[in-house]
């Protein structure tokens, strides 16, 4: 009896995994060519930005706030690694691209975490702040690589074997980024500040500064997925994430993070994106308008939170 | 301490408001069209238009409600050609950029009809929602014109013309081209633009006019949503759902989709089995891209020429006259990689 | 004149001088702001928004909010002109708003007795709205013209009395009802406390998950006459009204106005002054003749700078209480 209820009880914990799972079975029982390795590696081809993103959301959303400008960020990002490619290199583009990232994260970091602004509103606004900064950048044009096969592509288009880099990085990213929460000082210290950001105060955690860093994470990961996007076609136009944040948002909160702060985890965040990516694909593959998609997106999320709230809930009691 | 600062402030600025609304009740027509000629200058300054009013005092004030001015290279070389032309030929143009919503843009437009504009061209976000603002305009008394994209028909009724492409043309002779090239029985797919656009909705039209009678079949087609990277993930997709020979070529909305599916086309190594043809394109740099045969066929669509043609047509209506056609569609010469270098596409834009 | 009260009143409510010192920046520096054409103007153009806005305030207040809202309206203005032909323009309308508060229940039935995250499940039902509203439209747009009820009711969009429209009569008579409800009802009151303390109002005997399902079906409701007059207005119904962001607007209106985010907070004039904000900040970038990425950054910022504007005055306003 007892281990019978363990195994359930660890079962429900990973309710979410069973739900990817399930999702990517349902496509490949319907469709011959969604279940090719090809299209397995395209997903996570397809999952790559998303995901690096979503690690760095996590964070945010577990410290209580949101973060709605990463879209914007991403198309900064982009557009500045393109366009400072040819003129001062890549790898120099590459740290600029860090550098504009991690200061959007400061800022918002600093206007949330210490200024105490409403995290949504704020975001938001900074949302318009960085598109037009994109905008301005480009003067409305979309820029491009002087060489499409320069070795920054290899970031988005290579492949080592059959696994892509961009596979690669993001796995190398996402474990970094999951252990970071669970085992360092700073994990648990963001952990506390989004359950409770009063009881923090009064152990002496610097709650701003974690908040910042929050932010800052947040920043540098959007800088990298924007590397990974832009390097697929070496290209970039300046509203190239619009409405990313939703789609990164949406992944976080199918991993089980909670809206209001204090838990979350990298990995289930991860498996969230790739629900998300699976769908995206398996909807084009079977020939979904794309009308339907969202409506069945709609559905499916809203499944499978359901279902991850009865499972936490029974947990609970 | 600050709260009384603030106060006192409120207080002081409510009073000289009260005072400046006593005094300065001019009305808000003519005086606001003094700092009118339009926006910043391309060279990426962020001076306020105050500064840039060199065509100050012209005769003729045309208001124009553009579309997403600065969001994408064609709309963005638009606006900066009709701002130029503009100063060039002396006249007080104000432009407005309703950013793709169209009840802004109907609120834009009774702006531009409270400033009292001579004439007004409107790029409707909509073609059915610009039927209101064109019924609008015309009841005031003002000559109006559509540029770029038109009303619907029901609305025609009450503008003078329009000039621009012709987006179901221009679907039509690429779709021709395409025809020609791959013979009137091949498989295609199709990355249509953003969803609910009327130029996307009028290229497809044209393009189906085109195949129809012929045994060439539309297999699917998806939204790559002006997005590259979108349009890229849309074929990768394609691909993945038809295999090698099940498809013959791809259709897309614009260059920018094309470029997107190249991307993909060329990563999964199909470049000599699926063929790009974009139904019409607005960046002067694709015609490399045809010249190097990485799109077959496309209609060279010049931003310069739409902009120039728009901006003559209004001074000409705010001049009383009427136009001689209704009608007035731009060039839009279809580029193949047979024709590319001897075409002439006028200067670079 | 007792000052103090005055600035006490000024700093609690801190939309108010925001708003003087827009208003009187603007009427200075920017020709052709301060004529009543214009003024009336832009009353005009935000009115539908602002009818959005009093029903997002109820959900705001009780501590939520609805993120539908952007794709809710095209699928009412859908209804709303597509059926014009086959039932007549009333039953049409009527259809839409119904919609609408069926989205409302929905989201209602949700987040208050699923207890499903109120970010999760708006987000949701934007998708779903939207796909149902690109089905219906099947891409194009739908102009309601096959009756005369279709062309009355394209008439009463733009027809005005005097320099106000008949739109914002409608948003005038909703505020004063929604004012009403806030303050004077038991509603209004439960309101207040399931946001300020769920569990308290809870504990207090209220029953909060019904509180919580009729706010969101008045958001649904008021978001589907919000469509519904959008359509009036332009005359057609397209599948992209609203998108991407309009329930980000709306919200930051209702929020930029004083009402708190976390709810307990707030009151529709508020809500008014927050709404009429960013339309006046719009016409005057309109006015300026400023390029719309130009236009975009101040928007963002002017929004930061109020939200800090506001969280100044409050810190004052707790030191001073903390003082005394």
């Amino acid at each position: 009896m007892q281990s019978q209820n363990n195994f359930t009880a660890a079962l429900k914990k990973q309710g979410i995994v069973l739900a990817m799972i399930l999702v990517y079975l349902v496509f490949v029982v319907i469709s011959a060519q969604f279940r090719t390795f090809n299209n397995f590696i395209l997903i996570l081809r397809q999952a790559a930005t998303l995901a690096i993103m979503g690690a760095g959301m996590t964070y945010v959303i577990i410290g209580g706030n949101f973060d709605l400008s990463v879209g914007s960020l991403l198309s900064l990002c982009s557009v500045v690694c393109i366009s400072l490619h040819d003129s001062i290199g890549p790898v120099p583009a590459m740290i600029a691209t860090i550098l504009v990232g991690c200061a959007s994260g400061i800022l918002s970091g600093y206007l949330v975490g210490y200024l105490k602004l409403n995290s949504m509103i704020v975001t938001l606004g900074m949302m318009n702040v960085l598109q037009a900064a994109a905008l301005m950048w480009t003067n409305g044009k979309f820029v491009e690589l002087r060489d499409s096969n320069a070795w920054f592509t290899k970031l988005g288009k290579g492949s080592i074997g059959p696994i892509p880099v961009s596979t690669i990085i993001m796995v190398i990213f996402v474990v970094i980024m999951a252990v970071l929460l669970m085992k360092t000082v700073y994990g648990h210290q963001i952990m506390a500040v989004g359950g409770n950001d009063e009881a923090c105060r009064y152990s002496g955690i610097n709650s701003k500064m974690v908040v910042l860093k929050s932010f800052v994470i947040s920043g540098f990961c959007t800088a990298i997925g924007a590397m990974l996007l832009c390097s697929r076609g070496a290209a970039a136009q300046p509203t190239l994430g619009e409405s990313y944040e939703f789609d990164v948002i949406a992944g976080v909160i199918l991993g089980g993070a909670s809206l209001n702060g204090g838990s979350g985890n990298v990995y289930k965040t991860m498996v969230g994106i790739l629900i998300l990516t699976i769908l995206d694909n398996g909807f084009v593959i079977i020939g979904l308008p794309y009308y339907l998609q969202w409506a069945a997106q709609c559905v499916v999320i809203l499944i499978a939170v359901y279902i991850d709230i009865r499972a936490k809930r029974k947990k609970g009691a | 301490m600050k709260k009384k600062l603030l106060a006192m402030i409120s207080l002081t600025l409510t009073a000289s408001m009260l005072m400046t609304g006593c005094i300065g009740n001019g009305g808000n027509s003519s005086s606001s069209t003094d700092n009118a000629a339009a926006g910043d200058s391309a060279a990426g300054t962020d001076d306020d238009t105050a500064d840039d009013s060199a065509g100050g005092s012209g005769d003729h004030l045309i208001g124009m409600v553009v579309n997403n001015g600065g969001q994408d290279p064609y709309q963005t070389a638009y606006y900066n050609t009709i701002k130029d032309k503009a100063k060039e030929m002396n006249i007080n143009l104000q432009l407005l950029d309703p950013v793709g919503d169209a009840t802004t843009q109907a609120n834009q437009v009774q702006d531009l009809i409270n400033m009292k504009c001579d004439a007004i061209i409107i790029w409707p976000v909509n073609s059915e929602t610009a039927v209101a603002s064109a019924r609008a305009v015309q009841k005031a008394g003002i000559p109006c014109m559509t540029a770029n994209t038109n009303v619907s028909a029901d609305g025609e009724e009450f503008i003078k013309c329009y000039v621009g492409p012709s987006n179901v043309e221009e679907g039509k002779q690429t779709a021709e081209a395409m025809i020609e090239a791959m013979g009137e029985d091949a498989k295609i797919v199709e990355i249509a633009g953003p969803a609910g656009y009327s130029t996307s909705l009028e290229r497809s039209q044209g393009m189906k006019e085109a195949i129809e009678g012929t045994k060439i079949e539309v297999l699917d087609s998806q939204t790559g949503e002006g997005n590259r990277e979108k349009c890229q993930q849309v074929m990768e997709n394609y691909l993945v759902k038809y295999g090698k020979g099940e498809i013959d070529a791809v259709y897309t909305f614009d260059d920018n989709a094309a470029y997107g599916a190249w991307n993909a086309i060329e990563a999964a190594g199909r470049q000599d089995d699926v063929k790009i043809f974009a139904a019409a394109s607005g960046s002067y740099g694709t015609i490399n891209y045809v010249k190097d045969g990485k799109i077959q066929a496309t209609a060279m669509q010049s931003p310069h020429f739409d902009a120039e043609s728009a901006l003559e047509m209004a001074v000409k209506l705010a001049d009383g006259k009427e136009p001689e056609e209704f009608y007035n569609y731009i060039d839009t010469p279809v580029a193949t990689p047979d024709n590319a270098d001897s075409l002439d596409l006028g200067e670079e834009w | 004149m007792d000052f103090k009260k005055i600035k006490t009143y000024l700093s609690n409510n801190t939309i108010i001088p925001i708003w003087i010192v827009f208003f009187v920046l603007a009427s200075i520096i920017v020709n052709g702001f301060l004529g009543v054409n214009n003024l009336f103007n832009v009353f005009n153009q935000n009115a539908m928004k602002g009818i959005m806005a009093i029903g997002m305030t109820f959900v705001i207040i009780n501590g939520y909010f609805d993120m539908s809202l952007c794709t809710a309206v095209s699928l009412t203005a859908a209804l709303a002109c597509g059926l014009e032909g086959s039932i007549g323009i009333v039953p049409a309308i009527i259809a839409a708003l119904l919609a609408g508060t069926l989205v409302g229940c929905i989201n209602g039935v949700l987040v208050a007795y699923a207890k499903i995250n109120a970010f999760v499940v708006t987000l949701a039902m934007m998708l779903g709205c939207r796909g149902a509203a690109y089905l219906y439209h099947k891409e194009q747009s739908i102009i309601p013209n096959k009756t005369d009820g279709g062309w009355a009711f394209i008439d009463f969009g733009a027809g005005k009395i005097g320099l106000l429209s008949y739109i914002s009569i409608i948003f005038i008579i909703l505020l004063l009802i929604a004012h009403y409800i806030l303050k004077y009802t038991t509603h209004g009151r439960n309101t207040y406390a399931v946001g300020g303390s769920e569990n308290s109002a809870f504990n207090a005997g209220i029953n909060t998950q019904r509180v919580t399902f009729i706010n969101f079906v008045i958001c649904g409701f008021l978001g589907g006459l919000g469509g519904v007059l959008y359509a009036s207005f332009a005359g057609a119904s397209t599948p992209t009204l609203g998108w991407p962001d309009m329930h980000m607007l709306v919200i930051a209106g209702v929020v930029l106005g004083g009402s708190k985010l976390t709810g307990g907070v707030g009151n529709i004039w508020y809500t008014l002054g927050g709404v009429m904000l960013l339309g006046v900040i719009d016409n005057i970038m309109n006015l300026l003749n400023v390029q719309t990425y130009i236009c975009t950054m101040v928007t963002g910022m002017i929004m930061i700078g109020v939200l800090y504007l506001d969280k100044v005055m409050m810190n004052k306003r707790t030191e001073k209480a903390n003082l005394e």
